[in-house]
């Protein structure tokens, strides 16, 4: 009975149209913020196809403030009720049920689409605490075979943790029944649409193996090549930006190898890596052979994360889990440079202090705290800390664009976007006037600059501590913004 | 002031520095492309059985009336330099006739010189050199030190004109646990590196231990390394082809597989690459008896394999490599330079027993090797119904007048192979 008291109320929010689904459940209020606006007005297309790729239809996508306001229409299915479900993946091909441990069409699609963790499947008002994202109302069809939906929701959004850019609209054989995991019970996928955004042109560079989690990235002007790092194996990859070629620079897992985060090339072409939980920073000469494998501290908590080559020839260091900056001077001694503990950083829970730079005119570091989203700038010479500004959660990489060096780019991993933000003439204040879902970004983990252009690791850590990263694993190249 | 960036943005990207937009078509090399997608759940695979058998032949001690059950192809001599050296494992040959000799179940090192060159390493000309090394094995020269691999850690040694050692020092530490594996090899490259190679701690699993399993590249001063190769279950025997610098290593296969998997590889050792240890075996071969849970992204295992390296050659299976050594004398026949010998210590693992032998590897013209044929052979034989042996063959080295010797570890024998057909 609940049931159909909920297909009825359905039936009434397509009948009105533009309804805002979930508003006041939507999300976990912790997680809403306002996004500063993207270079274009956000709008997504899905051409929905069946099982053998054949165009059946089409689904709109606009971004209404806090909500999307969607259209579909898809033909060719049964008259009645159908689930319909944003899911995880942007891949609309045959792939694995793991209920079943059987090749199923769009099985590549992936679980529902679940941004706030809920694990649990429910009806398309729930809260994204409580439900998946992912999760919308049923598609009605009609005798003619055609069904046709118009509604907003707040469960979804074209950017930020909710983005459904680079996704898929999947379209069941049943009804929902709004809270069987994992789908309603809704059966088979019979439609299936990859959500497109237009107006944006990037370029992937897709990277080889399948648990790769490209974290680190950097560019050699000199040699005309990209570096990208594993977080899972510490193996460093090249990627030759004009054809995209990729080749094993640095195989991971020897002795304080086993673990990449922030890469940086230095005025010599040797290539930092900060060993993340092995607590190392290593500098590997032209061949992929480390120089130098330098070992912080011995603690349970080792957490090197990002390094800033400085114009005096030492390499700032970030901790993100000690409250501590090191330094490695130019002849490759480590030494704690900065007591955070005396400073306004003040280190909590998860991730701190992350992307780190310095300055080109050799006087300050920037560095982003993840879990504050406070940016913060450090006088190299009196070591003076000052908050730049906040509202950059989830801040993780960051890059100073060469050609403008008071805009700054943040990757901003678990909301799916790169943040671009000017900066005083000082470094001491900043603004975010632009946030950038490009084509839909995955966990967009650190940035580095290729000419004009930028190129941001989508490195799926997420994935790491579950669920199935969609391959091949990407760097996506765009234009700076 | 949003618009015209946009505008240029779109115009720049699509047709001047990118070529293509967001369609993936960049060109990666076809190895490294993910063969297939990770998948949410381990792939299903066939239940498979095998028959097999645990068949360790008799050991009889070395008794000097058992040479004669021992074959050489026609034109050469064995004969036997010394016995009773206990577990005679890995020897280094000095220019001078002085052999270090390691012994890993005693945990030393030896120095055997035959002074009086009678042909035979008489008690007075043994001393042991090092001592307290445990499961010391591989060893290699340079620069007038001596390197030795045991265990966990490397040692250096500094070596006196009479052969005696200084107090070892530590060269390089941290390596993985011994384990089920603990014949650890190293050799110094041509590049000047220190080349070695740490076995898998278990027979057929992945271990958390990324060193393990592997060959890893050392820096001159020990104090940096690197992960050569890996997916090596264990790699004793390794070495560069005198003439190609080509690096071949003889890789020990699983056990319990049956009697024929997986086969004993010669691969050629590339840096960075994976030979596929433990999920397949030979050219890229699934191994139906591993299972497939711990595969990384719960690829299929056809899948994983696709990304490894093949095998140069394959040898009977469980035969079991220990040492090998490229011929580079002048004693033996032409043909024979730059072949390599290697020492199959035998097999426990299969109903009739591989092994137990001294094989060499044939290279062709071109240098490359072309077959693995049995050379010294007879330590494994059939009476009466029961296996038994006399000789668990493991070092292998070329004496300074370039005839060949070996070890036998279980009676702690040092053969010597001469070329005498000229004669």
């Amino acid at each position: 009975m609940r049931a159909l008291q909920k297909l009825t109320g359905r039936m009434k929010w397509t009948a009105l149209g533009l309804l805002t689904l979930g508003l006041a459940a939507a999300g976990g209020a912790e997680m809403v913020q306002m996004m500063a606006p993207a270079t274009t007005p956000l709008t997504a297309t899905a051409t929905i196809v069946d099982d053998q790729g054949q165009p059946q239809g089409t689904a709109t996508f606009k971004q209404a403030g806090m909500a999307v306001a969607v259209t579909v229409e898809a033909r060719g299915l049964t008259p009645g009720q159908h689930g319909m479900h944003i899911h995880d993946t942007r891949q609309c091909l045959p792939g694995v049920d793991p209920a079943v441990n059987e090749v199923v069409p769009f099985g590549a699609a992936g679980p529902h689409f679940d941004p706030g963790m809920s694990r649990n499947h429910d009806s398309p008002t729930a809260g994204n605490k409580y439900g998946h994202g992912g999760d919308l109302p049923m598609l009605t069809v009609g005798a003619d075979g055609v069904g046709r939906a118009s509604f907003m929701s707040d469960k979804i959004s074209l950017t930020g943790m909710d983005g459904i850019l680079n996704r898929t609209l999947l379209i069941h054989e049943k009804p929902d029944d709004y809270k069987s995991d994992p789908s309603g019970m809704s059966g088979a996928r019979v439609r299936c649409g990859t959500i497109v955004r237009g107006a944006v042109a990037t370029r992937d560079y897709p990277l080889p193996g399948v648990q790769t989690f490209p974290e680190g990235v950097t560019y050699d002007a000199k040699k005309g090549l990209i570096y990208t790092g594993s977080a899972a194996t510490g193996s460093i990859y090249t990627v030759n930006p004009t054809n995209g070629a990729v080749n094993l620079f640095s195989e991971g897992g020897a002795l304080g190898r086993s673990s990449a985060l922030g890469l940086k090339v230095d005025s010599q072409s040797r290539v930092w890596v900060a060993g993340g939980a092995t607590g190392t920073v290593s500098v590997l000469n032209s061949d992929g052979f480390p120089v130098a494998i330098l070992e912080t501290p011995k603690s349970p908590n080792r957490y090197i994360n990002d390094l800033a080559p400085a114009a005096d020839g030492s390499v700032y260091v970030t901790d993100s889990t000690r409250p501590v900056i090191f330094r490695v001077s130019p002849d490759l001694k480590l030494s704690a440079w900065l007591d955070l503990g005396n400073t306004p950083i003040k280190y909590g829970p998860g991730i701190n202090l992350n992307g780190i730079l310095a300055t080109p005119d050799g006087r300050y570091l920037l560095t982003m705290q993840l879990n504050t989203g406070d940016l913060w700038r450090i006088d190299l010479r009196t070591k003076a800390v000052k908050k730049v500004m906040g509202g950059l959660m989830r801040g993780d990489g960051i890059l100073l664009n060469p050609a403008d060096p008071r805009t700054l780019y943040v990757a901003r991993n678990a909301m799916g976007v790169v943040s671009k933000v000017t900066l005083s003439a000082d470094s001491g204040t900043g603004t975010l006037v632009a946030e950038e879902p490009l084509q839909g970004l995955r966990f967009p983990a650190t940035l580095t600059a290729v000419g004009t252009d930028v190129v941001v690791t989508q490195s799926q850590l997420d994935k790491l501590q579950g669920g199935t990263p969609e391959t091949p694993f990407r760097l996506t190249r765009f234009k700076a913004f | 002031m949003r618009t015209p960036i946009l505008t240029a943005l779109t115009a720049a990207l699509t047709f001047a520095s990118f070529g293509s937009i967001s369609s993936g078509s960049a060109q990666v090399a076809p190895s490294l492309l993910p063969a297939a997608q990770p998948r949410p759940i381990t792939p299903p695979e066939p239940a498979v059985s095998a028959t097999v058998t645990r068949n360790e032949p008799t050991a009889l001690e070395f008794t000097p009336d058992k040479l004669a059950r021992l074959k050489v192809p026609a034109g050469f001599t064995l004969s036997v330099m010394a016995s009773g050296l206990g577990n005679a494992r890995i020897m280094h040959v000095m220019p001078d006739g002085g052999i270090y000799l390691t012994r890993r179940q005693q945990g030393d090192v030896w120095y055997l010189k035959d002074v009086n060159n009678d042909g035979k390493i008489e008690a007075v000309e043994r001393k042991q050199v090092a001592q307290n090394i445990k499961l010391a094995h591989g060893l290699d020269v340079k620069e007038g030190k001596l390197y030795v691999v045991g265990e966990k850690t490397i040692w250096v040694m500094t070596m006196a004109k009479d052969g005696s050692l200084s107090v070892p020092r530590v060269f390089a530490d941290g390596f993985p646990d011994a384990g089920q594996h603990p014949a650890r090899s190293i050799h110094w490259g041509p590049d000047g590196f220190l080349y070695a190679t740490f076995g898998s701690t278990n027979n057929d699993a992945p271990t958390p231990n990324p060193e393990e399993a592997t060959m890893l590249r050392i820096s001159p001063n020990g104090q940096i390394r690197e992960v050569y190769a890996r997916g090596l279950r264990h790699t004793i025997g390794f070495g560069w082809h005198p003439v190609t610098k080509t690096l071949y290593g003889f890789d020990q296969g699983s056990d319990w597989h049956g009697d024929n998997i997986p086969p004993e590889e010669l691969n050629v050792i590339l840096r960075g690459k994976n030979y596929g240890w433990p999920f397949c075996y030979g050219d890229k071969q699934p191994d139906p008896y591993v299972n497939v849970g711990n595969i990384p992204g719960k690829i299929t295992k056809a899948e994983y394999c696709a990304g490894t390296q093949s095998s140069t050659l394959n040898y009977t299976a469980h035969a079991a490599a220990i040492d090998a050594k490229f011929y580079t004398g002048t004693q033996f026949p032409a043909e024979f330079r730059n072949d390599a010998f290697v020492a199959y210590r035998g097999s426990w693992n299969r109903t009739e027993p591989s092994g137990y032998e001294i094989a060499r590897v044939n290279f062709d013209t071109a240098n490359k090797p072309t077959s693995i044929t049995p050379f010294v052979t007879g330590f494994v034989f059939e009476e009466g119904g029961e296996w038994k042996q006399f000789g668990r063959v493991a070092g292998v080295a070329q004496y300074t007048d370039g005839s060949l010797l070996f070890t036998d570890d279980q009676s702690g024998v040092i053969y010597r192979v001469r070329y005498t057909g000229g004669n």
